[in-house]
């Protein structure tokens, strides 16, 4: 019984479909990559897996059991034992970091003591142990990516969804938070779907791929099979942009 | 509880109280023993003196608007766009005759136009004559009418101004000069603002009734609230609201085809905006608008302090109203909770799209405050005054259900900025961490649009305690508020009782402004 099972999942927005059939199956410990340029489909599969929003037609399952199908969530998010890191990251403003981490856990546990020696041993994990005091608005790009994936591991999910969350980071930024997500996940085995537009930190990340355009998956593989598809659109690009510019060097 | 149930649930309760109350109204104006009778309106329709109320109506509401929007344009550009200096305190001081009750601005220009008033002890007798015979009838209602509600037309039109994308300005800036720029670019943007800003004046000043009852000019909501009060004839007077009605709703038609869509306010927080230097223009402008201030706002409230004085007089006029000032925070505050709520939900269905036509949810709120106070409360008797629903007509709970369903719009718009300034995400996130809405809704929701809400609440609060027909119409016999003792003490007492009861009503009314600024300092509304 795999982990997550995708069946023919559709979305429509309006008579536009924006995701065509989508199959797949995924298992714990995986890392898969959805790679794909801005509306083609990838943040809402993210959002259908969560249980956010109902597919259109198909059926998706979570260790074996249906939770959702026929148009209809079934089994809602929190049931789920999914986490997600958004592409904004969704850092709640008025609340500390602390409390942005705990906030989902004060629900289901009720002892104090259990929520704050698991906060700070996530929060030590993320490296972000001396900031939990501290408002979201006072931290820097990178300790705020740390605060939202303290926030989605905190509760051990069996699946993390990630949406584009290092877009507005500079590459070396990019780099350490990445290390972090890789060790977290390698020492966790959940299975993690991450979603780029941007090649290199999927390849970096990833393990398996799926490449989508306008709501289909055009290819799928492993790193090898990927970076030479993605290298040969690179070099028909080189040789297009080479014409326009009229072979100028 | 699931987020649709409370949802309908506030929607519900608003029909009941807004809506319903006026088609109520409607059904007993053309009801009759015998069935469907029309004769009430084929009356009014013959009668020459009721065409020329309403015709005054009208007259009285299209001068007050044309003069607010050239006023409240031209002061919203000076106070948001310009390098004016002090504008924050000037826009503080041109809004307040919008939250003190209308009739008491007529109580404050009284001592300077009326017949003992400064005019008469500063100038000579026939120019003291002149302006108090321009202080009276039409001319003594527009005037009054374009200070009372021209703050709308100004505070509107800034919001709108301030949520111009700056990079539109300054694109244009870079070929024109700042006049055509203004002329080009940044009023054509918020047309539909302006345009929204004089809708609301038309339909206020329509249904003004403390003025014209000061000033003696008859108009619809004086003579249907005569019909009810005085004569007691609640099917003439019903008879009397149905035009209002109508026309309201032809105006926000009309509104909704003029300008089809509404302008969006947005922020951009960390834009820097380009500023009109005013460069040699800036001290006289400065000096002209000081001036303004100190004449058309401050002096008659100085003037009103003074003929309040000494302060013992103040004090025992304030010791023998316990009761009323009692009664006019209290209801004040209820009120001001219960459309702050109400609102809130509201604006939030509409934000989130759980209310199917989101336009319907916009237009009635609208609706019910375009209403006039007069038609609200007759309308709310029309429905309460049955064996089933005593409880509600015999009490404040009546008061309460109009403030409800007339102020709602006001929380409705200012709660709807902080909501839709929460990005989906963060909802989303609550959720998947297995908060329930509920929970979502005091742990995140409610903490971060809680500037909005006290703002709101604030400003709802202002108006539940300016407000005097409704009370006059529905509020149990003995009792009354600060408004309406005054509306009473205008007819029949000493001038300083008016006085001192005109300071402490300013008070109670106004000071809640202050914070309710404060707090919406930045925001544009």
């Amino acid at each position: 019984m795999s982990l997550l099972e995708l069946k023919n999942i559709t979305k429509m927005y309006k008579d536009k479909s924006v995701l065509d059939n989508f199959s797949e199956t995924m298992e714990r410990g995986e890392r898969i990559a959805i790679i794909g340029h801005s509306g083609c489909g990838k943040t809402t599969l993210l959002r259908i897996i969560s249980g956010l929003i109902p597919p259109y037609e198909g059926e998706l399952k979570i260790n074996g059991k249906i939770v959702s199908g026929n148009g209809k969530v079934i089994v809602p998010p929190y049931k789920r034992n999914i986490s997600m890191v958004f592409q904004d990251l969704a850092l709640w403003p008025h609340l500390s970091v602390e409390e942005n981490i705990n906030f989902g856990l004060s629900i289901k546990i009720k002892n104090k003591n259990e929520i704050k020696r698991k906060t700070e041993e996530i929060a030590k994990q993320v490296g972000i142990e001396n900031k939990l005091k501290e408002k979201p608005s006072t931290l820097s790009g990178g300790e705020k990516q740390r605060v939202a994936l303290a926030r989605a591991l905190i509760s051990n999910p069996d699946i993390l969804l990630m949406d584009e969350p290092l877009s507005s980071l500079d590459t070396m930024l990019k780099l350490k938070i990445l290390e972090t997500i890789l060790s977290l996940q390698r020492e966790r085995r959940f299975l993690l779907i991450f979603v780029s537009h941007q090649f290199h930190e999927a390849l970096t990340i990833g393990e398996r791929f799926i490449i989508m355009e306008k709501g289909r998956v055009i290819k799928r593989g492993n790193r090898k099979e990927v970076k030479a598809y993605l290298e040969s659109i690179e070099k028909r690009f080189k040789i297009e942009t080479e014409k326009l510019s009229g072979g100028e060097k | 509880m699931e987020k649709k149930t409370v949802i309908y649930t506030f929607l519900g309760i608003f029909v009941l109280i807004g809506i319903l109350p006026v088609v109520a109204m409607l059904l007993k104006s053309v009801l009759s023993k015998n069935g469907i009778d029309l004769s009430l309106y084929l009356n009014i329709l013959s009668n020459k003196h009721q065409w020329t109320v309403f015709f005054n109506s009208f007259k009285l509401s299209i001068t007050t608007t044309a003069l607010s929007i050239a006023f409240g344009v031209l002061s919203a550009i000076l106070f948001s766009k310009t390098n004016l200096p002090l504008k924050r305190l000037f826009t503080f001081i041109f809004s307040i005759p919008l939250f003190i009750p209308s009739y008491l601005n007529a109580v404050l220009w009284w001592e300077i136009m009326g017949k003992n008033g400064l005019m008469s002890k500063i100038t000579t007798p026939s120019i003291a004559k002149i302006c108090s015979h321009f202080y009276s009838g039409f001319s003594g209602s527009v005037f009054l009418m374009t200070i009372t509600y021209s703050p709308i037309v100004m505070l509107l039109t800034m919001a709108y101004l301030n949520s111009i994308n700056p990079s539109m300005e300054e694109a244009a800036l870079l070929t024109s000069s700042w006049k055509r720029v203004l002329l080009k670019i940044s009023i054509p943007i918020v047309k539909n603002g302006i345009i929204f800003a004089a809708m609301i004046v038309f339909l206020l000043s329509f249904g003004e009734f403390g003025i014209p009852v000061f000033m003696k000019y008859p108009v619809f909501p004086t003579e249907s609230f005569t019909y009810f009060s005085a004569f007691y004839n609640f099917r003439l007077a019903t008879a009397l609201s149905t035009p209002v009605v109508f026309i309201i709703l032809l105006v926000l038609l009309i509104e909704k085809k003029i300008a089809k869509q509404q302008t969006e306010i947005t922020e951009y927080p960390n834009a820097k905006k380009p500023v009109i230097n005013l460069k040699r223009s800036k001290i006289p402008v400065f000096t002209f608008i000081l001036f303004s201030a100190l004449m058309f706002y401050v002096l008659p409230i100085l003037l009103l302090f003074i003929k309040s004085l000494p302060l013992t007089n103040l004090f025992h006029t304030l010791s023998d109203s316990l009761e009323s000032v009692k009664n006019t925070i209290t209801l004040g505050l209820i009120g001001a909770f219960s459309a702050t709520i109400t609102g809130f939900f509201i604006g939030y269905g509409i934000s989130k799209n759980i209310i199917q036509k989101r336009e319907s949810g916009d237009f009635f709120t609208l609706f019910t405050f375009a209403i006039p106070s007069t038609v609200s409360g007759i309308g709310l008797i029309s429905l309460f005054n049955n064996g089933l629903t005593s409880f509600i007509y015999n009490s404040s709970l009546i008061v309460i259900a109009g403030f409800t369903a007339k102020y709602t719009l006001i929380s409705n718009r200012i709660t709807r900025i902080g909501i839709n300034s929460i990005p989906p995400s963060m909802e989303e996130a609550a959720e998947i961490e297995g908060a329930n809405w509920l929970y979502t809704l005091k742990k995140i929701i409610l903490p971060l649009t809680k500037k909005q809400l006290m703002a709101s609440f604030l400003i709802c609060y202002v108006f539940c305690a300016r407000e005097p027909e409704l009370i006059m119409l529905t509020l149990p016999a003995g009792k009354d508020t600060l408004s309406v003792r005054l509306l009473n003490y205008m007819a029949n007492g000493s001038e300083s009782l008016i006085a001192s009861l005109g300071i402490i009503t300013l008070l109670i009314s106004l000071v809640p402004v202050i914070p309710a600024m404060l707090l919406l300092k930045g925001e544009d509304l």
